[in-house]
């Protein structure tokens, strides 16, 4: 074994743990920020598995969008709704026995799909760089559900201009 | 490829199913509606890691994977966006995002 | 490079072109004061119209099957039908919601061309051939719903009902995005005929069947409102805009049918199938018809109880899933146009009484034929074809969608029939006490501010006409155009 297995392997572990602490906390944390900073590391974390996945497109995106646009969406909205002058900005939840026994079965059954579902594929890696690829794709196989994107986006900028801005006053 | 023993398949598959029951947890249990919010992207950020690793790893799969990964990594900051504006008109009208605390509609 | 593919796509979807260019161009209009809003609404209606007529073109002439844009959606006529249906359904709920939203101090221009995004993305739905086409139009048509659930911004119940809407439909959606993730896995194909194809092949465990099945119904389920996952649906009935419920009631709930059916037939496939898929649909739908009928009987408001009746409808339109031959899915899409017929006239009853009479429940009702008769008579037509009563089109469309299940008589299919004939029965008593709370009773006075739109009438009688004629007149070819169109 060399040391780029190991070192290799040391990261996959340290991203995976991370990713599973930070959504621990954003399930239990108390504290609205706390919350939010945690969702940061587990976006941080998968992006980090994507590369080591090679899915490179997808490590940029995942950064790009989810770190740089939707997190910090978030933290607006948490700065908008709460008052900032309230230094604790506490998160409740109403946590039961009986959504927690849910939960742990619902977890139990998917990790039963995790450890049999890889029985009946046949595993190889993907070696190649995935840009180009993508890139053809989104031109033919992906067209139409990229067109209707884009209309979707114009749906969604109109509803969430109208939702969010304040009464014109005419 | 370089790994301990074999592809981590089902490592991934685990890490993925947890990070969803963590989401379900906290959009099923929050009070906060952006904290519900949080969920629901930890929710379709396991939905992403599942689709780009059978995309990578599993034999014949093409990167339809990772198309649909990047489609949902878009529709997410689209439903984030109009959620954030309903959650902002939420708190013009109440004064307060709570979900619990919302009692207009009669149940 | 060859793209024929886009040219012949392009040429084939018109309609959604026409439609897309019409949302364009109406926000671009909407920048000029000059223009009245009766201008902008005339050219949505004008858009819808020209998109109905070409479609009708089409599926006249059309017979087979196509795909288009490298199998992202099947042309056939399936998809046809449905289009037609859903610029039917947008074109009858704009017509009638003109006289609400002309009052509105804002949103008349994002009404309109929500609208008009909404009916593009339902009729992708129907036609979506892969995953990624599935999931996407189901945002579409989510995203657009949860605006337009909060247009009235200002009015707590309407902002409420919207971040219900989205807390539940983003859920939702995850879960059944995890789902497939699975069937991904197993077969490396996104496009649903392949999927069923290569799984055919293959001998998997039944749980792993009934685990994805579960996680997937959740999306579906959400969209088409029974039961597991119907909580929202009273809420948002209740709060949104009345015009807006219409739409609801009838445009996004068929959409969730038509997608479920072309899922179904992808996936599992008509006759046998490795894994008894219908066991799921038989326990859904019995539980549907069950708790939207009992609940609805303790309801007062008017569009709550429309809610579970929906909640109800989806149960009865949920069975011929039982079955899913060719017979039973034609006996869906009669179900389909009779439920939005009689859905949306009963849904302009309700506009009128909450616009002009400010009456919302069936106590403040009470004696109010007396006041306003054509409007009575009208709202009972609907209430009674709802139900299923002879006289009314109704009748057949649930007489339909049960011959087409019985057909294979087993226990399963005999409890469910009985489930559904029961509850039947069960429905008659709610639908029954609007009709005696108006009819019977003594009531309050009724003043009324101004004369009812001709806007607003003339649809309801039409409907209310439809409602009997088809009963009435010769109602074969109508049925015999469902089956052909069925997949």
């Amino acid at each position: 074994m060399s040391l780029n297995e190991i070192l290799l392997n040391i990261i996959f572990y340290a991203l995976a743990l991370t990713g599973l602490f930070s959504s621990f906390m954003v399930a239990t944390s108390t504290n609205m920020v706390r919350t939010a900073f945690s969702l940061l590391g587990v976006l941080f974390s998968f992006a980090g598995l994507y590369g080591l996945l090679r899915a490179d497109f997808l490590f940029a995106a995942q950064i790009l969008v989810y770190v740089g646009g939707i997190l910090v969406l978030i933290i607006f909205a948490i700065m908008l709704t709460h008052k900032i002058a309230n230094v604790n900005l506490s998160n409740e939840s109403t946590s039961s026995s009986t959504v927690i026994a849910v939960v742990c079965i619902l977890f139990a059954v998917l990790v039963f799909i995790a450890l049999t579902l890889p029985e009946y594929i046949k595993i190889n890696q993907r070696n190649k760089p995935l840009t180009e690829m993508i890139g053809n794709n989104l031109l033919s196989d992906s067209l139409l559900p990229f067109e209707i994107l884009s209309v979707l986006l114009l749906a969604c900028l109109i509803g969430a201009v109208y939702l969010a801005r304040k009464e014109v006053k005419e | 490829m370089l790994w301990f023993t074999k592809y981590p398949v089902e490592n991934l598959l685990i890490l993925s199913s947890a990070v969803f029951c963590f989401g379900i947890y906290t959009i099923v249990t929050r009070k906060n509606a952006v904290s519900i919010l949080m969920g629901v992207e930890l929710v379709l950020n396991s939905v992403n890691l599942n689709f780009i690793t059978f995309s990578q790893f599993v034999d014949n799969a093409g990167i339809s994977g990772n198309m649909v990964a990047i489609f949902v990594i878009v529709l997410a900051a689209a439903e984030a966006s109009v959620a954030l504006a309903i959650i902002l008109g939420i708190y013009q009208n109440f004064g307060r995002v709570d979900v619990d605390k919302l009692t207009s509609l009669r149940n | 490079m060859d793209y024929n593919w886009i040219e012949t796509g392009l040429q084939l979807s018109r309609p959604e072109l026409l439609i897309i260019g019409g949302t364009v161009a109406v926000i671009m209009l909407s920048i000029f004061k000059q223009l009245s809003r009766t201008f902008l609404f005339l050219c949505s209606c004008a858009i819808l119209i020209g998109a109905g007529y070409i479609t009708l073109l089409d599926i006249q002439s059309y017979t087979g099957q196509t795909i288009l844009f490298k199998g992202a959606i099947g042309y056939d006529k399936f998809s046809l039908f449905f289009k037609m249906l859903f610029i039917a359904i947008a074109f009858i709920t704009m017509l009638f919601s003109y006289p609400v939203i002309k009052n509105w101090t804002s949103g008349f221009v994002e009404f309109l061309s929500l609208l008009l995004c909404c009916t593009l993305g339902m009729i992708y739905m129907a036609s979506s051939r892969t995953f990624l086409m599935m999931f996407l139009n189901l945002e579409f048509v989510s995203i657009t719903s949860y605006i337009m659930a909060g247009l009235l911004r200002h009015n707590k119940k309407s902002i409420e009902a919207s971040l219900k809407y989205i807390i539940y439909g983003a859920g939702s959606s995850g879960i059944m995005l995890f789902g497939m993730s699975f069937l991904y896995a197993i077969t490396g194909s996104i496009d649903v005929y392949t999927v069923g194809n290569t799984l055919r092949h293959l001998d998997l465990p039944n749980s792993f069947y009934l685990i994805t099945s579960i996680l997937i119904l959740a999306g579906f389920a959400y969209k088409m409102a029974i039961v597991p996952f119907h909580m929202w649906c009273p809420d948002v009935y209740e709060g949104a805009p009345t015009p807006v419920t219409a739409f609801f009631s009838t445009g996004p709930k068929i959409a969730g049918f038509a997608m479920m059916i072309r899922f179904v037939d992808g996936v599992f496939g008509k006759g046998s199938s490795p894994f008894e898929w219908q066991l799921i649909f038989i326990i859904v739908s019995v539980l549907s018809m069950l708790i939207g009928n009992l609940t609805a009987l303790q309801q007062n408001n008017l569009k709550r109880l429309m809610a579970y009746s929906g909640i109800a409808h989806a149960g009865y339109m949920a069975l011929i899933f039982l079955t899913f031959t060719q017979d039973s899915i034609g006996s869906l899409l009669f179900y389909s146009v009779i439920y939005s017929i009689m859905n949306l006239g009963a849904f302009i009853t309700i506009i009128i009484l909450e616009k002009y009479y400010n009456i919302d429940n069936i106590q403040s009702s009470a004696g109010f034929a007396y006041t306003n008769p054509f409007l009575a008579i009208c709202l009972s037509i609907f209430m009674f074809s709802l139900v299923g009563l002879p006289p009314f089109a109704g009748f057949f469309s649930k007489l339909l969608v049960f011959m087409s299940v019985i057909k294979p008589l087993n226990y399963l299919t005999l409890f469910a029939i009985l489930v559904a004939v029961i509850t039947t029965v069960i429905s008659l008593f709610y639908y029954v006490k609007i009709i005696g709370a108006m009819f019977l009773k003594q009531g309050g006075n009724f003043t009324i501010t101004e004369r009812v739109s001709l806007i607003l009438n003339a649809p309801m009688a039409i409907l209310a006409l439809a409602t009997v004629a088809i009963f009435i007149t010769d109602w074969d070819w109508l049925f015999e155009f469902c089956k052909s169109c069925s997949l």
